[in-house]
């Protein structure tokens, strides 16, 4: 195995350096310098992968290579060895995610240093944030499924520590439990995918494992679709866990328990696309079941609706915004599953940037409230905070699809994969469309509820620089996104071209004009309900709204389940422990008391008594000898 | 008769037995002590025995003069035994005013 270094490998280098740093010298350095260290590692990164994306256009080095960086492990199962490197895939997908990723992970950091100014674990927040970014450059570069998991773990441990980031507050603490046991399961079914691959093909790489010749060879034998059921299963419990699909959801809305700035990052432009960034990386894989690409897309539209259903009636702003995550990443499962790789892949650049910006001004709608998160208490901030009113409705935007926003062409680009698909494409086609408007509602319920109506913060604390300059960049990126379609993916070169990762938006169509109109309808619908803080007949409490507010009894349909394992635990601590710790103990030892008070009246004191006892003994003990030996040693 | 194995072995067992029945059944400790140099010396008279008169039909595993020399070491130690015994017995004395073996029960469980 020839191993060899790129320079994408200072990207994932550069936050772990940063994270060591920050982790072991923040406290002496103090708030600003931890800070600076920590957003230029990823600020480097960003460079280097831009530095990357730029040999790559001038042809320099090769649009798709494998490199490995060492050799890491051989595994050897029934005769079939399997040689693991440590090695990064770099190919316009993982640069365009790459670049995501460090880039929106620096606005985020600029964001943070300024927003959690005055929470005293500052260089935690810190190094907990370089570490995802490392697991999350790892998980994205890896070239084979074994450093896969590895940084999909390591973006699972960051995740659980940001949620349960203010420990002290025990629903943080429930929510990061419920967020990595969930994840855990997902974790489970990707190790099972690979040991399945390890067993039966011998390959982890990706380049071997989804070459041309290799899905030939699992595409003749038709033994192969047994087990290969299972591999791709795997992958996908993997992927819904991760990217919070029905039914492994539930931990995203509880997620809004973390910091606002690590709800953008994580739980809304990075980790939870790591499913999508998985099935678009095994796609080979996953069209050799037709069935189970049909699943997806089924799965996708399901959970885009559920999602859409749920944020309709959320009360708290960042709940509201989870459910739309949640909803928009069922969109790209809806891409992937009719086969628009490209699509979901745009959907997924041009979320990241929006949704974080609704995330980030989120956050400066709760510093400004004083922590109010309750949309019903808040209101009438666009006298407040005008500028970031705008921009939030900018972000909104996007996500509701106007046109001339990316939004618009992401969301179409979809649409209209879904409307081309010959499977079902029609009710498919026909959910998206009602997603989109559902999406468009609600989000402009929450804008108009927030920022519309009458002021009731008094005393507003307003944003500072950093925070609203990084909120710019971002919002700039959420409009003119949608201008990169095409000019994206030739970046790369011509060899991409061809490969599904072109984009062919017809923005023009006619069903395109229809679902952009009714998006309008429903953006206006918002603001007639809403636009001057009328009473909100959708935070009501009553038993239909409460029971979709709390998605649906998902989470009762969890704990019943799991109700099971605590009655065993509850039993085995009442029943067994008790035993075990309590009576068995106890028993054992009286036993020996009973004993030593038997044994004790032996004791007289008296020497005789000692004397004859001896005699007694070494007597019986000699007729003993002689009885073994016959008596006969002197017979003769 | 006083050139046979058997007549010695008999002697030493009865002056063993005699030692062992004094040891049991005197309370005197200095009695007690004499009784333990009475079986101690029969042991010593066994041990001339076997020395005198070793098996025929085995192999001897030690030479004719062991017994001897196990009875010198067994003189011996029994005069150091006597030595500490005796000053046991007088301290025991200082203390109690008394020797009775059967009032020494301090070691009762």
């Amino acid at each position: 195995m020839n191993t060899s270094f790129d320079i994408m490998a200072l990207t994932l280098a550069l936050p772990l350096l940063g994270a060591f740093s920050v982790g072991a010298f923040g406290k002496s350095w103090g708030k600003r310098v931890s800070a600076f260290v920590a957003s230029s590692a990823v600020a480097l990164s960003f460079l280097v992968t831009l530095f990357s994306i730029f040999r790559v256009h001038l042809n320099q080095v090769a649009s798709t290579r494998s490199v490995d960086l060492w050799h890491w492990a051989s595994f050897k199962v029934f005769d079939q060895v399997t040689d693991v490197s440590f090695g990064l895939y770099i190919d316009a997908l993982s640069l365009t995610l790459m670049s995501v990723v460090t880039g929106v992970g620096f606005l985020i950091h600029w964001f943070s240093a300024e927003y959690m100014e005055h929470d005293p674990e500052y260089t935690r927040f810190f190094c907990l944030l370089n570490i995802f970014i490392a697991a999350m450059t790892l998980l994205v570069l890896a070239n084979n499924l074994a450093v896969l998991i590895v940084g999909w773990g390591g973006v699972g441990f960051a995740s659980f520590s940001l949620i349960g980031f203010w420990r002290e507050k025990p629903s943080a603490a429930e929510a990061s439990k419920k967020a990595f046991v969930m994840n855990v399961v997902g974790d489970v079914g990707l190790m099972l995918s690979v040991f399945v691959l390890v067993i039966k093909v011998g390959v982890l790489d990706y380049k071997t494992l989804l070459s041309d010749s290799q899905i030939q060879v699992l595409q003749s034998d038709p033994s192969t679709f047994v087990w290969l059921g299972l591999v791709l299963g795997g992958l996908l419990v993997g992927a819904y866990a991760k990217s919070a699909q029905l039914p492994l959801h539930t931990w995203l809305p509880d997620a809004m328990e973390g910091p606002t700035p690590v709800s953008a990052l994580i739980h809304a432009a990075t980790m939870v696309t790591a499913g999508v960034y998985l099935l678009v990386r095994m796609h080979p894989l996953f069209e050799l079941m037709p069935g189970m690409m049909n699943f997806i897309a089924i799965m996708g539209a399901v959970t885009a609706l559920f999602a859409a259903c749920c944020a309709m009636v959320q009360n708290d702003l960042k709940r509201v915004l989870a459910y739309s995550t949640m909803s928009q990443l069922g969109y790209m499962f809806l891409a992937v599953g009719v086969g628009a790789y490209g699509a979901a892949v745009f959907h997924l650049i041009t979320h990241a940037f929006f949704k974080a910006l609704l995330f980030l001004t989120a956050g400066i709608v709760i510093h400004t409230a004083h922590g109010e998160q309750d949309m019903r208490r808040l209101g009438g901030l666009s006298k407040d905070i005008p500028y970031t009113c705008f921009m939030f409705g900018v972000g909104g935007a996007a996500l509701a699809g106007i046109p001339l926003t990316s939004g618009y062409f992401s969301k179409e680009a979809i649409l209209h994969a879904a409307h081309e698909s010959p499977t079902s494409g029609g009710l498919l086609f026909l959910v998206g469309a009602g997603v989109a408007i559902m999406t468009a509602f609600y989000t402009f319920r929450a804008f108009f509820m927030t920022f519309f109506g009458p002021q009731r913060i008094e005393h507003p604390h307003l944003p500072g620089g950093p925070t609203v300059l990084s909120c710019t960049v971002l919002t700039v990126l959420a409009v003119v996104a949608g201008f990169f379609d095409q000019r994206l993916s030739n970046c790369f070169g011509p060899e991409t071209a061809g490969s599904g990762f072109e984009i062919h938006p017809e923005v023009l169509s006619a069903s395109a004009m229809g679902v952009t109109a009714m998006v309008l309808v429903a953006v206006f619908a918002a603001y007639a309900l809403y636009g001057r803080g009328q009473h909100d007949k959708l935070g009501q409490n009553s038993t239909l709204l409460n029971f979709c507010r709390n998605g649906l009894g998902f989470d009762q349909a969890y704990g019943m389940l799991s109700g099971g394992f605590v009655l065993l635990a509850r039993l085995a601590r009442n029943g067994l422990e008790k035993l075990l710790s309590g009576s068995f103990p106890e028993l054992l030892g009286g036993s020996f008391v009973t004993m030593g008070t038997l044994l004790k009246e032996t004791q007289t004191g008296q020497t005789r008594h000692y004397m004859v006892c001896m005699v007694v003994s070494v007597v019986v003990l000699l007729v003993y000898c002689l009885l073994l030996s016959g008596g006969s040693n002197y017979a003769a | 008769m006083a050139n046979s194995p058997e007549f010695f072995l008999v002697l030493s067992a009865l002056i063993f037995c005699l030692g062992l029945i004094g040891l049991i059944i005197r309370r005197n400790p200095l009695v007690m002590f004499m009784s333990i140099e009475l079986m101690l010396n029969a042991a010593n008279l066994a041990f001339m025995t076997f020395s005198r008169f070793p098996p025929a039909n085995r192999v001897s595993l030690g030479s004719p003069s062991d017994g001897p020399a196990f009875t010198f070491v067994v003189m011996t130690i029994a005069a150091a035994e006597a030595v500490v015994g005796l000053a046991i017995i007088i301290t025991i004395f200082r203390n109690r005013h008394s020797v009775d073996v059967d009032a020494l029960t301090s070691l009762k469980g």
